[in-house]
């Protein structure tokens, strides 16, 4: 089986290796959204000291810990924590920055026919990856995850249509949180950095310090180019559960109520948007089909499963084989 | 400790699960009843003023009305976080609206002094972040104004109605921790403490804890809201303090020290050790007591018990959730034991659901709702400013300093 990883240029088995990189960027790495973050800014090409620089890193540190805060489903405080625990036909008031949130992510689940919802943390719930064992033996009978909520614009607020219904924003947080961040970072004068959440959610502003869009080599056998871009991966056995003597992985098929089961492995994507390169990496995941329909959108699709070569779809042109990496 | 708080204790902690009644229930948290909706609005839109939107929001019957900033961006990030509130450049505009009950104040701290009387002089009702202010001046002006307040007047010194702290102070009365030898306290975050900006006049403003005529360095901004703890647990401020400081990493053009350390000395000769730094995160935010039975550390979400191996042992122990610390086995100190050890979610209990932050505001509407006095008072407040104040002092100038809380 061909599981392949993401080498993101912060990202480095060996110590020595990160030389190079702390003499060039201002560093700054942390915990949040039950990953490690890594943010490289390149403050010569922005007129910025180390110390200013480091203070815009320590802004966008506080963004992403904000949004964790505010999204994470493990924090009794967390608005998705609230919404969870308001009963089914109650609204629930959200701000402004929330409801952006909720509007984009049905947007997604439209684009992708029901492949991402963010109410798929129901199944999560259901199968295992977030609960006790009474959630687990939860009966989803009658379940339809397309109608689990409405949003009203009037009102800004969202109301769970049934009770069951547990929202997990897991799969486009870090992707979202890198969008805030880009307009951030521009808004300070920053137009050359790099930032990871996990190595599955990336963003690229601009060129590294040799001018050359940031290079990141996906599995053994391939590097992308990353120009302004946002990079998500979804990798469906990167969490897994048992059940019965099969194993599922901890990416779920909300058309079917239950854990994607495919051939795919892993998908990459490449988008303009980190929010829909998370979204769309997990859809895919979830549905391959879908992989075909997002021939039609402005995103490189790399998608790996048992066999040697994997599916790539370059529009962005920007894959290249290990051997054409830049030095 | 008196014997009645001896006494008290002792019944609730005789040799049952029962012990861990005294937890005030955090379910019970939260359940005032106001008489109509309230219309809170927020002064301040950085990260604090955010932050205390959010908590607000998790209110019943309180809803944030109006926002107030003089940054433009950070006025509008408030605004995005408040959904149908009413956004102002200037408090004054605000409070002729006449569209708010009450005013969370998280200004910077040297405008506190000016923001505060005005609202407590247009009879609403305010919560506001500590420090208090950034001179002894302003402290007596501010806590002058309260004396004809007609709203209630609630400071942001966290401690004193953090479920944990509550739960801790009982013990620290009883006899758990017995004689107090000594006191520590620390306070380690790795950040820069500089709010970027690229226009030079706005990063004046926005870094005003950097300028020494504006802030009152670490042991101010964070030193006062720890100091507290041990004036709340204690009952006692200390007479004198001493203390050094400096730049020890960030080689930019700050004269504010990123690392101090102070001793404050209480009359009968306990001392309270403290330490901060902007260069290190080892160990964060915590505030130690050690007695001669048993030390108490408390970590703002959590906190622990430390037996010594000679101090009796109590029935309601075996109950008790254990967590090891290297050598040292802490019984944590779980808000709401009680229902979650009936329920078997002990372990579930360990660390607050909410921020500090949740907890002082719930205190604050709680106090509107049912006019009893808020758990931090601005009285209480100016002392622990004052002693945060006397230490930066001390610190700044290499000198020991006497502490003067007279007319406080």
């Amino acid at each position: 089986m061909h599981l392949p990883s993401i080498q993101a240029p912060c990202v480095h088995q060996n110590p020595d290796d990160c030389q190079g990189i702390t003499d060039q960027y201002t560093c700054l790495g942390f915990e949040a959204m039950g990953c490690r973050f890594e943010l490289l800014i390149d403050p010569g090409s922005s007129g910025l000291g180390h110390c200013d620089s480091l203070g815009i890193a320590e802004e966008m540190r506080a963004l992403v810990q904000d949004w964790h805060q505010r999204l994470s489903i493990f924090e009794a405080g967390s608005i998705a924590s609230q919404i969870n625990r308001t009963m089914a036909g109650a609204e629930f008031h959200l701000d402004d920055d929330m409801y952006r949130l909720c509007t984009l992510c049905e947007q997604i689940r439209c684009k992708t026919n029901g492949a991402f919802n963010i109410a798929a943390g129901t199944l999560m719930h259901a199968h295992g990856f977030r609960s006790s064992q009474a959630d687990h033996d939860a009966s989803l009978d009658g379940l339809d995850l397309n109608h689990a909520f409405t949003l009203d614009s009037q009102n800004q607020s969202i109301t769970k249509t049934d009770d069951r219904v547990m929202l997990d924003f897991g799969a486009i947080a870090k992707g979202f949180a890198l969008d805030l961040i880009r307009i951030e970072l521009e808004e300070h004068g920053v137009y050359n950095a790099f930032i990871h959440g996990g190595t599955s959610s990336i963003l690229a502003l601009g060129k590294d310090h040799r001018g050359y869009p940031w290079p990141t080599r996906v599995g053994a056998d391939y590097t992308i180019n990353l120009p302004s871009l946002a990079v998500g991966v979804s990798e469906n056995l990167s969490q897994s559960v048992r059940h019965s003597e099969q194993r599922f992985g901890h990416v779920m098929n909300p058309l079917k109520n239950r854990p994607a089961m495919n051939s795919i492995t892993q998908v990459v994507c490449i988008h303009p948007s980190a929010a829909a390169a998370d979204a769309y990496s997990t859809a895919c995941c979830a549905s391959p089909a879908l992989i075909a329909q997002l021939y039609s959108d402005p995103c490189t699709l790399i998608a790996f499963d048992s066999s040697p070569n994997p599916v790539i779809h370059d529009p962005l042109g920007v894959v290249l084989a290990s051997s054409k990496t830049p030095s | 400790m008196t014997d009645l708080d001896r006494r008290t204790f002792l019944t609730h902690t005789a040799g049952s699960v029962a012990a861990m009644a005294i937890v005030p229930d955090l379910k019970a948290l939260g359940t005032f009843k106001l008489n109509k909706p309230l219309k809170v609005a927020v002064a301040g839109a950085g990260r604090q003023g955010r932050k205390i939107m959010g908590e607000l929001s998790k209110l019943a019957d309180v809803s944030v009305s109006a926002v107030c900033d003089v940054d433009e961006r950070r006025l509008n990030a408030g605004l995005r976080r408040s959904s149908g509130a009413q956004g102002y450049a200037s408090v004054k505009e605000l409070l002729a609206s006449g569209q708010v009950d009450a005013i969370a104040i998280a200004t910077p701290t040297h405008t506190h002094r000016e923001v505060a009387i005005e609202c407590i002089k247009a009879g609403v009702h305010v919560y506001l972040e500590c420090p208090l202010a950034h001179t002894r001046e302003d402290c007596v002006a501010i806590l002058e104004a309260t004396r004809s307040a007609q709203g209630v007047i609630a400071a942001g010194l966290q401690g004193r109605s953090n479920p944990v702290y509550t739960l801790a102070r009982g013990f620290f009365r009883s006899d758990s921790v017995r004689e107090l030898i000594s006191m520590r306290a620390q306070n380690h975050h790795k950040t820069t403490w500089i709010t970027p900006s690229s226009d030079p006049v706005r990063k004046a403003a926005l870094n005003w804890k950097l300028d020494p005529a504006r802030a009152n360095g670490l042991a101010g901004e964070w030193g006062t809201h720890q100091f507290d703890v041990f004036h709340w647990y204690t009952g006692k401020y200390p007479a004198r303090v001493l203390g050094n400081g400096s730049v020890r990493f960030y080689q930019d053009d700050r004269t504010v020290h990123d690392t101090i350390s102070c001793t404050l000395v209480f009359e009968d000769g306990a001392t309270l050790a403290y330490d901060a730094t902007l260069a290190n995160s080892f160990g964060s935010k915590h505030e130690v007591f050690l007695g001669s039975n048993a030390a108490i550390k408390l970590a703002w979400s959590h906190g622990w018990l430390f037996k010594e191996s000679d101090a009796p042992t109590q029935g309601w122990e075996v109950y008790a959730n254990r967590q090891q610390f290297h050598n040292d086995e802490g019984i944590t100190l779980i808000a709401g034991a009680t229902k979650l050890a009936e329920q078997g979610k002990l372990k579930e209990g360990v660390g607050l659901p909410n921020p500090a932050e949740y907890y002082a505001l719930e205190n604050w509407i709680s106090a509107i709702a049912s006019d009893h006095a808020p758990a931090c008072s601005i009285a209480e407040a100016a002392r622990a400013t004052v002693v945060g104040i006397a230490a930066n002092d001390a610190i700044v100038s290499g000198n020991a300093i006497d502490i003067d809380l007279s007319g406080l």
